[in-house]
């Protein structure tokens, strides 16, 4: 097992923390050889609504309006999903930004 | 057609001659309206068939449309909105902006849909809408003066109260030709892309007065039009994410958004950097809880708007203690924060207004000024260049001045007010490397576009001067399905992004031809049919609707092309498509895929491998007569 470090930022956190609309920062324990999807699931494992924010749930891929960042770096140019997370990993989940 | 339906539908618009001082109306038949709509649609109509090859931007003949739609001044949300479409000076090509405020719905309650503007006055002059009439009006007293000032002036001329007007114009910038300046109005709301406010400088259109008439708007079923409404705000207001974001804060929250998510989506020092440098104790203060707490001083909502942002500020503590102005807006906040390299954030309140004061755009105002102090850090240009001014990053006084010199082209003004790629290639060396812009002649919105591959292949390709495409990854999901798109792409995929845009292509523009606010719709092609039926008793579905946007944004390609725009300039520049080398998107370049996703992008949209519109395009979208101008 390994310990890594989730940061939900605001207007998502509400789902980890009940009429909490600020940044919550969690530590989780995950396998060795999990990946990003293993814990995501992991997490929305007890919490279908949150499964349906997170999730495109058609395809299996990450939703187009949540943005991850893996260890500073966009989860698209770190390996995708499939990812496998380290000890000390820090991922960084928040919705996407629009605009311009 | 029936007398109900042709009163229930508008399609009604003004046409004002400012060379002779004719002023008249035209009421589009049912079957040209249910085509174009409004607003970007109707506009791009006008400015195909009445604007031709070798009419230049300043050129009397050139047209000036001001448009709401369909369902401007109805229930639905944030339904005040204009578009404006003219040929513009950064690009010389097509331009259509969007503003909200009231002008949208103030016009609409006077009979219009909106208004075209040809012709250029022998003085300065205000067009004023009221009682279901209009009239143009002497408006030498009003030359020089800013664009609140204005306001305040019109308003005591005319006699009515601020709440039943709506004011739109321009400042110091747009008489003077400054090639970004702004349709500017009802305190803090703009239309600017491309040169607006300039072309209507070269009109000696100084501003377009709209009273409020008794209402409402007629439309076609009220009751099934307000159950869309209802709808349309339920799907942002109930939303958990909107509730707390775009719904309670408007764009406020933006820049620190950005720098705690670490998104990368900020441009800092002119794409020089991709990181903000500011403390938490600064970057907490440019937070709308914040700011809101300390310093709103009124609610300055839109026409039937019930967002919680819009709202007056006075700063009440510092070196600008008893400023007033408007909460800006998260563009504005990027303009004048990271890309300038300033972290004081009254110093960004301050630098926002002035620059809506004096009727520019904010965001080539921005990409201008970064390029003035990455030239100034680097020796291009020298104080005494300068007219004396240190351009040193984050030097809010500086850019002050340098703002005003611009506005009334003033030494070093005169050169800039062109705009960021000409100044670039009036400066020379190394500055066209910094220049941030599209190789049309435009800038980007306010975001480093390096890590949203979405939005920077729409600038660059687009035919408005500014974004064509727009924000559709934040599309609810259930509209983008409607039009058989299955969701967001990945954002770092070439393929992906060149096909998602290709393939939302033409919502926008249907969206912009309705008179309605982005914020408050989302560009939901679901849903916004369905009020416009209610609003014209038609059937129309997703389908048509896209084809009406589709409809607009071939008719601004094949303008372009026939002005002149070659479709080798859907390129960015060097230093806009750069790689970024700090940042969540270090050392990922956009740059060796654009060509194959030019490809598969003008294949998606029926275009020939040079990007040129096909026949069987234009045909199957009803506007075949443009094969034959283009040669096709």
């Amino acid at each position: 097992m390994s310990s890594v470090r989730l940061e939900v930022m605001p207007w998502l956190s509400r789902y980890f923390a009940a009429e909490h609309s600020g940044r919550v920062v969690l530590e989780r324990e995950v396998s060795d050889g999990a990946t990003v999807r293993d814990l995501l699931e992991e997490i929305t494992s007890q919490n279908q609504e949150l499964k349906e924010v997170l999730f495109d749930t058609k395809t299996g891929r990450l939703s187009g309006h949540i943005t991850l960042i893996l260890n500073g770096r966009f989860l698209e140019l770190s390996g995708g999903l499939e990812a496998k997370l380290k000890p000390g990993d820090a991922i960084r989940l928040m919705p996407s930004l629009g605009g311009g | 057609m029936s007398e109900e339906r042709q009163k229930s539908y508008g399609g009604k618009f003004l046409r004002v001659d400012l060379t002779s001082g004719r002023i008249w109306s035209e009421q589009l038949d049912e079957e040209t309206y249910r085509k174009h709509l409004g607003g970007t649609g109707y506009g791009a109509k006008v400015l195909y068939e009445e604007v031709p090859p070798g009419v230049e931007w300043s050129d009397p003949e050139n047209r000036l449309i001001v448009a709401s739609g369909p369902l401007g001044g109805t229930r639905v949300n944030g339904s005040g909105t204009v578009s404006v479409i003219t040929k513009g000076p950064l690009t010389n090509g097509a331009a259509t902006s969007q503003a909200n405020g009231f002008l949208g719905a103030f016009m609409r309650l006077n009979g219009l849909d909106g208004v075209v503007i040809q012709g250029a006055a022998e003085s300065l002059k205000t067009l004023y809408i009221h009682d279901g009439e209009a009239e143009l009006r002497e408006a030498g007293h009003l030359s020089g003066v800013d664009t609140w000032e204005m306001i305040d002036l019109l308003q005591e001329e005319l006699g009515v109260d601020e709440r039943r007007i709506s004011v739109f114009g321009i400042g110091p910038a747009g008489e003077n030709l400054v090639h970004f300046a702004a349709f500017v109005g009802d305190r803090g709301h703009v239309a600017g892309h491309n040169g607006t406010g300039a072309v209507m400088g070269s009109k000696r259109l100084k501003a377009i007065a709209a009273q409020r008439t008794p209402g409402p708007v007629p439309v076609y079923n009220r009751q099934a039009l307000a159950e869309v409404a209802t709808t349309l705000f339920r799907r942002i207001a109930d939303d958990p994410v909107r509730r707390e974001g775009v719904y309670r804060w408007g764009t406020l929250r933006g820049v620190t958004r950005s720098v705690q998510g670490g998104t990368g989506t900020l441009p800092v020092r002119n794409y020089t950097t991709n990181i903000y440098n500011i403390s938490p104790e600064e970057l907490e203060k440019w937070d709308g809880p914040y700011l809101q707490e300390r310093y709103v001083s009124g609610r300055h909502n839109c026409w039937a708007c019930r967002f919680q942002h819009c709202t007056m500020f006075t700063i009440t503590e510092g070196p600008y203690k008893g400023f007033t102005g408007e909460e800006p807006e998260y563009e504005q906040f990027a303009a004048f924060g990271p890309l300038i390299g300033n972290t004081d954030v009254e110093g960004a309140i301050v630098l926002a207004n002035e620059c809506d004061r004096l009727g520019f755009e904010n965001n080539e105002m921005g990409w201008l000024m970064g390029l003035v102090m990455e030239c100034y850090e680097k020796g291009i240009l020298t104080q005494e260049q300068l007219d004396g001014l240190d351009m040193s990053w984050g030097n809010v006084e500086a850019v002050r001045t340098l703002m005003r010199k611009i506005a009334h082209r003033e030494g070093i003004g005169d050169l800039l007010a062109e705009g960021v790629m000409r100044a670039a290639q009036a400066i020379g060396g190394e500055a066209t490397n910094f220049a941030i812009h599209t190789m049309k002649g435009n800038t980007p919105r306010g975001h480093d576009h390096r890590s949203r591959w979405t939005e920077m292949f729409d600038t660059a390709t687009s035919n408005t001067g500014t974004m064509e495409t727009g924000g559709m990854v934040l599309m609810p999901l259930d509209a983008l399905q409607a039009i058989g798109v299955e969701g967001p792409p990945d954002m770092f995929s070439s393929e992906e992004v060149s096909t998602f845009n290709a393939k939302t292509k033409g919502a926008m523009l249907f969206e912009d031809s309705l008179g309605v606010c982005r914020f408050n719709t989302r560009t939901d092609v679901l849903h916004l049919p369905r009020a416009v039926n209610a609003a014209t008793g038609w059937d129309m579905d997703p389908q048509e609707a896209m084809c009406v946007g589709r409809r607009a944004v071939n008719l601004l390609r094949a303008f372009n092309i026939r002005h002149g725009i070659s479709p080798e300039l859907d390129v960015p520049s060097s230093r806009y498509g750069s790689t970024p080398i700090d940042g969540p998107a270090a050392g990922v370049s956009i740059q060796p895929l654009w060509d194959e996703m030019l490809a598969n992008y003008y294949h998606l949209l029926g275009w020939d491998e040079k990007g040129v519109p096909k026949r069987e395009t234009l045909e199957a979208l009803g506007i075949g007569q443009v094969a034959d101008d283009l040669g096709v």
